[in-house]
């Protein structure tokens, strides 16, 4: 393993963004360590100081705020899988960090680390993009706020900048939904054969989000499959929603080799997911 | 991460400028106790070569076995992913304070009596993990069951026998 020489624990903000600025790039931000410490083991990270941001009591707040929920950047998944304000006001979160990893995984791993760490087939930002949830972020220049899809930039690489770090993901109470979240790909280790589609919708109100992981160079929505599943809310416009993600994902990726096993699932996923999701509407809730 | 490390510095670990220590202090088995370690090491490692609790397997170093989970805060966590600094402050529980010899837990009683243990190399990990479960969910299904340990691979014995076992020692527990 790498050997990091120091260990720093700031309890604030303020404090870690002012170590990071005056560590320079050597210095690493660490949350529940579940990425970086095996990125150590494996010599594919070599920083000099690592800055444990586990400390800093506002990152792991979690809270209503604006017609938004903020969830702090160090909140674990575990955390969102049970909180009672997500699992009612964003259900969809909920789900997707339900099924990050394991147990152990989930006690440890962020929602954060996650974002940041920035692996095509990660399983929240699917979800955050899907609710079209926002980063903050903090840095020696002041707080910014970003739309995810500028924090998350391609695989493994986000617009932080030197000493910046992310705070919070605030993500826009969309109203009441039926939310589901499916994916393939049973080890995390084969990342290849991983795929994973979001789902929120409300047939009531006549919307629908829906959004894939482990296919695109970061998260994003499928506004054609949205709209599709939008005209009915039924079978066929699941079907017809089904197609309209294999044709998206054809068009930025169709090439590799691996998409040609994809591509069927995407859309039988997506299809079947997108039912799910309109049946706990209907259900009322998920 | 960009090279940035000085030129003048002798990347070999003899030319290396030392490691700032790190005192963390902790409760480790219902006891107090005190470690000064280098800022790389993890848990795991404090526990098996600072306080030689070697109930805690390391399989695979990468958290995809489950053979080093031990409780932090009451919660299941691989001990190979948790750097040493994060304990300082909190509450570690190793298989060796679930129960010992003369006083055996009884999820440790169960596994025994339904077969649950083959080599034993993941069953420390197991019991960790069954046992969080069993704080949070006295009276968990099946399926319940199968989720909390979905993170702790066995190769010998098919996790029938784990189910049935971690099922008896709720019953046991509930005075069921
Ligand atoms: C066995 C195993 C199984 C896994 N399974 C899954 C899975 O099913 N789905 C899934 O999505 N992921 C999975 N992961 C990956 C990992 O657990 C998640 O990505 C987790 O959310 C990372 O969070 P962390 O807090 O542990 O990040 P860390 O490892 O602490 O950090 C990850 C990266 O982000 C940076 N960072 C962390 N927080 C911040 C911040 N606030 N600001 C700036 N930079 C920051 C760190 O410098 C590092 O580069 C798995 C990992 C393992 C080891
Ligand atoms: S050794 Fe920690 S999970 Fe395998
Ligand atoms: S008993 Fe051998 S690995 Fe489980």
């Amino acid at each position: 393993m790498t050997r990091p020489r120091r260990y720093l624990r700031p309890t604030s903000v303020a404090e870690a963004v002012g170590l990071l600025a005056d560590l320079g790039p050597a210095a690493r931000p660490v949350a529940g360590g579940t990425d970086l410490v095996v990125a150590l083991r494996r010599g594919e990270a070599a920083p000099e100081a690592l800055v444990d941001l586990t400390g800093i009591p506002e990152l792991r707040a979690l809270a209503e705020e604006g017609g938004a929920v903020r969830v702090g950047a160090c909140v674990t998944h575990a955390r969102l899988a049970a909180d009672p304000l997500v699992g009612s006001r964003v259900p969809l979160l909920a789900l997707a960090a339900r099924v990050v990893g394991s147990a152990q995984i989930r006690n440890l791993g962020t929602l954060g680390g996650n974002v940041v760490n920035a692996s095509v087939a990660a399983d929240t930002p699917p979800a955050l993009a899907a609710l079209g949830a926002a980063a903050e972020i903090a840095g020696p220049g002041g707080v910014r706020r970003v739309p995810l899809g500028d924090l998350v930039t391609g695989p493994g690489r986000t617009a932080l900048g030197h000493a910046e770090i992310l705070t919070a993901l605030i993500v826009p109470l969309p109203g009441p939904h039926g939310a589901a979240f499916e994916k393939v790909g049973r080890r995390w280790a084969v990342s290849i054969a991983r795929l994973s589609v979001a789902v929120a919708a409300d047939p009531a109100r006549g919307w629908a989000r829906i959004s894939l992981g482990g296919v695109f160079p970061s998260p994003r929505r499928i506004p054609g499959a949205e709209t599709a599943l939008a005209r009915g809310f039924d079978p066929a416009s699941a079907e017809e929603a089904g197609r309209a993600a294999e044709e998206a994902v054809r068009a930025v990726s169709g090439g590799r080799p691996s998409m040609a096993y994809k591509l069927p699932v995407v859309r039988g996923l997506v299809a079947r997911t997108a039912l799910e999701a309109a049946a706990r509407a209907r259900g009322g809730g998920s | 991460m960009p090279s940035s490390v000085p030129a003048s510095r002798d990347p070999g670990p003899s030319g290396e400028p030392p490691a700032e220590g790190l005192t963390i202090r902790f409760v480790l088995n219902g006891r107090t106790v005190e470690a000064r370690v280098e800022p790389h090491r993890t848990l795991l490692w404090v526990l098996r070569e600072v306080f030689d609790l070697v109930g805690a397997k390391e399989g695979c170093g990468v958290g995809e076995c489950g053979a080093c989970t031990v409780l932090l805060d009451g919660e299941a966590v691989n001990a190979c992913l948790v750097l040493a600094g994060k304990v300082d402050g909190r509450e570690v529980t190793t298989v060796e304070g679930l129960g010992g010899p003369e006083a055996l837990h009884p999820l440790q009683q169960w596994f025994i009596r339904k077969h649950a243990v083959q080599c034993g190399y993941c069953t420390p990990g197991m019991l960790l993990s069954a046992a969080a479960l069993l704080r949070r969910n006295p009276d968990p299904t099946r399926e319940e069951i199968r989720e909390a340990l979905a993170g702790n691979l066995c190769r010998c014995t098919g996790y029938v026998q784990i189910v049935e076992a971690v099922r008896a020692a709720a019953r046991e527990m509930a005075g069921r």
